[in-house]
């Protein structure tokens, strides 16, 4: 990996999240706090980074059987356009040419989302992996 | 041949331990041919990296075709012996106290809609068609230096490069690789001295001239003759000779080179150009060696072939033919040829396979990783505290903390905290959520009243035991299950797959990775939870969501140690804090936390199996003991059916409780019928019971009738019930 000595390293932070499963037109029905980031992992599965199960009570509304569950598993960094381009040197898959979008899936054995937005990346990685990261995506950093 | 030199380098490499001058742009062949000598021992050169016929050690790498390789100052070069392979280079037993440190080599990707491999005529309009296309295309070309070693499934194109692996991603896969010339086989086809007219026309140009040299066309070519391993005649089918010191021996036919494409049938691979041509196959050869890399020779085909093995992939499998360097770069014309003769059928090319050219172990691993061993909340807490981990079921875990009897003790004595965060945790709920577990487990769900839990085995079709956990009902309509460690990722799968097959309105949530969980055991478990705040811990598979030192937990009662046992489940973000309170409060009460070690016994103590370790692929509940975890009387459940269908068959394997005197077998170690006799069984898991005072094992009996006593390590050892301790469960119940 050329030029890694350049890169910024990756900050990782514990993100505090609600997970949520339950009907897409539940989750669809819900909004967020401002600042929210909502990730869309399946249609009956949602990742809200910077909100609460409060926050979630319009899903529980639509669809009474939904899980609605505080997350704190998942660490995550945001990337620069230097570094996404660091990590794409390691993905066997395309990444989405759209802006936003979201990317996940396994890079050098770790599971991984890429929550890509226009001017950066949030990684996603959890947390019992993350003292993997250095080793295996170290030149990113 | 003769050679001369047109001028003297200062520039050298190392071929044999002696130092050769080379010319700015030579290969490392260039630079031997230009000496006078052969980068083999003898063979037709193609210098085009189509045959093995040049390959030798370079820079410590076997098999390396000199002819694609650049001489650089000094490098190490050593010609196969004459007779054999390189040998086998081994570091480690050369000198152990110098241990080569680990080669790691780069990996760079590339994502694109078009590789062409190969910058022939048809290479270069395929990738211009391409790009006009709007298409992203790359190139590849081994005078670019790259090194095209295989082409996979995906498609993915693996490229060896001077300093790098490139792992190229492509829609589509063009392989514009061109023809080979064919090499002469005839007797006398393994001198030195014999080349190929695009080989003799690199020579002249890199100012390396033939002397006395010869040109003849294969089809007029009869044999060559020659001494001291130098061709110095070439006999032709007329009879006449031509004294020479070199040959080219050219023909109109050629060969596909078609090596990459024969490695795969990925739709997205086409072949175009001269490597997808068709060519006449050349006369049967009759005599010399058709494969140069294995020494094949026609009489040795011939021998396969009068034994019986009368197809191209089969003579090929018999003699070797085609398995070398090349695979078939060389010999392929000429063995489909024989085959052809022989049989009167053309044979299909036989399959190629990676690695097309030579790389070593660090180039074939280059960014190959394993799955990450995770790691709990709490790793730090239990390296802190002097813990030995070790991976099980994909995690690290305690093993022990430097005195597996202590913990042990502190559990049957006092308290004591384990981490069971690997444990698989999941959430289901949804109006069809009884229907989906009463279809999934073998237990009753139904009646499981919110609050309330039941031990569940989980089953496949064959009604072999899979996984096993906990069934909480939180309320009608929502559980929180529970797996193995080492199962939990599977089981997500398995409940998934069902529930969607079945079409049943549940959501599922799995937990795992979301939840830490502390088992908080030993008879004075409940004190330690009171003092950490929980007034009325749960009674016995009861559940309740309580704050646990100030910590919301999903609290648990049950019991794998057989002593009072409460799981504490709560979010990852706090299980330092809960561990440390907990480790505070119960200071004075004697805690001390446990690993495996200590745990692996304590539940053999109370005849506890551990599915994979004490349960085979094959082991149903009744070859367990566990009948009693089955309802036969429910309609329907996986594994129903085919535990119907054997009930009333006579069962010759059962998993029993065994006790002896003495230390604890190994697990694994055979169990025979009597001493000296025959081994029937083997010993699944075994423990010497400090409070017990003799061993306790879980061992497989596997041939009937059913033995009381067997003999383990020369002792004998009896069949017991289990639980060997605290039968009656009062213990988990204080």
């Amino acid at each position: 990996m050329p030029a890694s000595d350049a890169l910024e390293p990756m900050r990782f932070a514990t993100l505090m999240a609600v997970r949520i499963t339950a009907k897409p037109a539940a989750i669809d029905a819900a909004s967020w706090p401002v600042g929210a980031i909502m990730v869309r992992v399946a249609p009956d599965d949602a990742l809200v980074i910077d909100a609460t199960v409060d926050d979630a009570a319009a899903v529980a509304a639509v669809d009474p059987h939904a899980i609605i569950e505080p997350e704190a598993m998942f660490r995550g960094a945001w990337l620069d356009a230097a570094q996404l381009t660091a990590l794409t040197h390691k993905l066997e898959w395309p990444l989405p040419t759209a802006r936003p979008a979201l990317a996940q899936g396994m890079v050098c054995g770790l599971a991984i989302k890429l929550v890509m937005q226009a001017d950066r990346t949030l990684l996603i990685v959890s947390g019992s992996a993350l003292h993997e990261v250095p080793d295996r995506l170290g030149a990113v950093a | 041949m003769t050679v001369t030199s047109q001028s003297i380098s200062a520039a050298r490499i190392v071929v044999d331990d002696r130092p050769l001058p080379y010319e700015a742009g030579d290969t490392v062949a260039d630079a031997i041919i230009r000496s006078g000598q052969h980068p083999q021992h003898g063979g037709t050169l193609c210098l085009a990296g189509d045959c093995g016929n040049c390959s030798a050690v370079v820079a410590g790498v076997g098999f390396t075709r000199t002819c694609q390789t650049a001489a650089t100052p000094g490098l190490d070069v050593r010609r196969h012996p004459l007779v054999g392979g390189p040998p086998l280079r081994n570091p480690v037993l050369a000198d152990p106290t110098r241990i080569a440190p680990p080669v790691e080599v780069a990996v760079r990707r590339a994502h694109v809609d078009v590789v062409v491999i190969g910058a022939s005529t048809a290479g270069r309009d395929e990738a211009g068609a391409a790009a006009a296309a709007g298409h992203s295309v790359l190139v590849l070309d081994s005078g670019s230096g790259d090194d095209v070693v295989g082409v996979y499934q995906g498609p993915t194109v693996i490229v060896r490069r001077a300093d790098h692996m490139l792992h190229v991603h492509a829609h589509e896969v063009v392989i514009a690789t061109g023809a080979a010339e064919l090499h002469p086989v005839c007797e006398g086809n393994m001198l030195r001295g014999i080349l190929t007219p695009d080989a003799a026309a690199h020579l002249a140009a890199r100012g390396i001239e033939l002397h006395d040299s010869v040109a003849v066309d294969i089809d007029d070519l009869d044999h060559f003759e020659g001494d001291d391993g130098w061709v110095h005649t070439v006999v032709t089918r007329d009879g006449a000779r031509h004294a020479c010191h070199s040959v080219v021996v050219g023909s109109a036919r050629r060969a596909p080179r078609d090596l990459l494409a024969r490695m795969t049938d990925e739709p997205s691979v086409r072949v175009v150009g001269s490597a997808a041509q068709r060519f006449d196959l050349p006369p049967a050869p009759q005599a010399g060696t058709v494969c140069p890399c294995s020494k094949v020779t026609v009489d040795d085909l011939d021998g396969v072939w009068q034994k019986g093995f009368q197809h191209l992939e089969l003579v090929k499998r018999a003699s070797l033919c085609g398995t070398g360097t090349c695979q078939g770069g060389v010999c392929m014309p000429h063995l489909r040829a024989f085959v052809a003769d022989r049989s009167g059928t053309e044979p299909a090319p036989f399959t190629g396979r990676p690695a097309s050219r030579q790389l070593t172990i660090a180039e074939a691993a280059a960014d190959v990783h394993l799955d990450a061993w995770r790691r709990t909340a709490l790793h730090d807490e239990h390296l802190a505290l002097g813990a030995h981990m070790d991976r099980f079921g994909g995690w690290w875990r305690p093993w022990n903390y430097g005195d597996h009897v202590r913990e042990y003790w502190a559990v049957r004595e006092a308290v004591s905290l384990g981490d069971v965060s690997t444990l698989g945790k999941m959430i289901v709920s949804g109006p069809d959520v009884v229907e989906a577990l009463e279809r999934l487990y073998p237990c009753n769900v139904a009646d499981i009243r919110p609050g309330r839990s039941r031990y569940a085995l989980l089953l496949n079709e064959r009604g072999h035991v899979i996984d096993d956990g906990m069934i909480l009902r939180e309320s009608d309509h929502r559980f929180a299950l529970s797996f193995t460690s080492g199962g939990a990722s599977f089981a997500e799968m398995w409940v998934r797959d069902w529930i969607e097959t079945w079409g049943l309105d549940v959501h599922v949530l799995d937990r795992t990775f979301s939840l830490a969980a502390i088992n908080v055991t030993g008879p004075l478990a409940g004190e330690l939870l009171r003092r950490a705040g929980l007034a009325e811990p749960p009674k016995m598979l009861q559940h309740v969501h309580a704050d646990v030192a100030g910590v919301p937990c999903h609290v648990m009662r049950l019991s794998f140690t057989g002593e009072a046992s409460f799981e504490l489940h709560h979010l990852t973000a706090h299980s330092v804090e809960l561990w440390r309170e907990l480790m505070r409060l119960g200071a004075d009460l004697g805690i001390h936390p446990h690993g495996l070690q200590a745990l692996f016994g304590l539940r053999l103590e109370k005849g506890h199996f551990l599915v994979g370790l004490d349960s085979e692929m094959d082991s149903t509940p009744a070859r367990l003991g566990l009948d009693w975890a089955v309802k036969m009387e429910k309609p329907f459940f996986i594994g129903r059916p085919s535990l119907a269908r054997t009930a009333s068959l006579e069962d010759s394997r059962r998993l029993f409780g065994m006790r002896m005197d003495g230390p604890a077998p190994l697990e694994g170690a055979p169990i025979f019928d009597r001493e000296g006799g025959e081994v029937i069984g083997h010993v699944a898991t075994s423990f010497t019971s400090p409070l017990l005072g003799h061993t306790v094992l879980l061992g497989w009996q596997k041939r009937l009738p059913f033995l009381d006593a067997v003999f383990i390590d020369g002792r004998t050892a009896t069949v017991a019930p289990t639980p060997f301790y605290d039968p009656e469960g009062a213990r988990a119940r204080l």
